[in-house]
């Protein structure tokens, strides 16, 4: 083999004028690159884009019931059990509002509503106490919150009721 | 960036690709091309001539052989047209006797660039394949897909080269010693 700085001589090769030359002649020769439009959507990338976002959105969702589960069956059996109750008496008092704006509501039943209501707040009041106090409830303080929860829901259990009945 | 991918671009008419083809593979055409032509502006005319029409045709490369290969046949082609127009061809005697001797050229003497003129003695075919095989180390079986001819066309022709240059430089030897 003959080595090719053996072989040809520097003149045997294009100088950069010469390229130059040579591209010039070559780009006008050969057809123009149709540039696409800079807001054309590539309707493909677009559509992955989308799908990977909302399926990254799922995975986060899941992830995060996930870690929420897990951490709530880690936790205390009295929290949990307050946190059921919570749960309960926010579900009733969503119901309340019905029966507290209700126009064609009965004398007796507005008297009824108005004692119950003042009954909710000192209950409410007592809750409040208990929960505000740091650190871990002890087994009396946590009996005491759940016989408050349980006086709560009865009470608004009581007020649907008498709505119910029409009193 | 690999050939592969500037020719994929390419072939969508990417002329930014086939630019960084150009400037990857435009010494290799022109110096090939010089040992045959007559001055510097048929030089660049066969050269821009071949980078045309390989990308005029890109989409016909399949990817079998080297871009670099494929090109180098497509400057051959555009050089011959003209031969051919001009008639100014040399009458090729393409010799497929199959025999093959082992002729180091190395053991024989040592290439300097003043040894150009020897190549004169050899026709357009015969220099062809000398050069594509011993300078620019293309197999035979690449300079048989680059000249539509036999392997064994090739070597054939490039050992009846090699005895050419051989017996003229025994002539001339003590011009060297």
């Amino acid at each position: 083999m003959i080595k090719q700085e053996d072989f040809y001589s520097k003149n045997e090769y294009p100088d950069f004028k010469s390229k130059m030359s040579i591209w010039k002649n070559v780009k006008n020769a050969i057809p123009r690159e149709t540039k696409k439009p800079v807001l054309n959507l590539e309707y493909k990338s677009f559509a992955f884009g989308f799908a990977a976002a909302f399926t990254f959105l799922f995975v986060c969702i899941g992830i995060y019931s996930v870690v929420t589960k897990l951490s709530e069956k880690s936790e205390p059996d009295y929290i949990r059990v307050n946190k059921a109750y919570t749960r309960a008496i926010d579900e009733f008092e969503q119901t309340m509002p019905k029966i507290v704006t209700a126009s064609n509501k009965s004398f007796n039943l507005d008297e009824m509503l108005k004692a119950r209501n003042a009954n909710l707040k000192n209950i409410d009041a007592g809750i409040q106490e208990i929960k505000m106090d740091a650190g871990d409830l002890s087994p009396i303080k946590q009996n005491r919150l759940r016989q408050l929860y349980k006086m709560k829901l009865d009470i608004l259990s009581k007020m649907i009721d008498a709505e119910e009945n029409g009193l | 960036m690999p050939a592969e991918y500037l020719v994929a671009e390419a072939k969508k008419g990417n002329q930014r690709a086939f630019k960084k083809l150009f400037e990857d593979n435009v010494n290799l055409v022109y110096r090939f091309l010089y040992q045959f032509g007559k001055n510097n502006d048929q030089i660049k005319d066969w050269t821009q001539r071949a980078f045309i029409k390989a990308f005029e045709n890109i989409n016909y490369f399949e990817g079998n052989s080297k871009f670099s290969t494929w090109l180098i046949k497509i400057a051959l082609n555009e050089m011959r047209t003209d031969f051919a127009r001009v008639k100014d061809r040399v009458t090729v005697y393409m010799e497929e006797s199959g025999y093959e001797a082992n002729v180091s050229f190395e053991d024989e003497f040592e290439w300097k660039q003043d040894m150009k003129w020897l190549l004169s003695e050899l026709d357009e075919f015969k220099k062809t394949i000398f050069i594509l095989y011993e300078v620019e180390n293309y197999s035979h079986s690449e300079i048989a897909d680059i000249m539509n001819i036999s392997e064994s066309a090739s070597r054939t022709n490039l050992h009846r080269a090699k005895t050419i240059l051989k017996e003229k430089w025994n002539e001339n030897r003590g011009k060297y010693d």
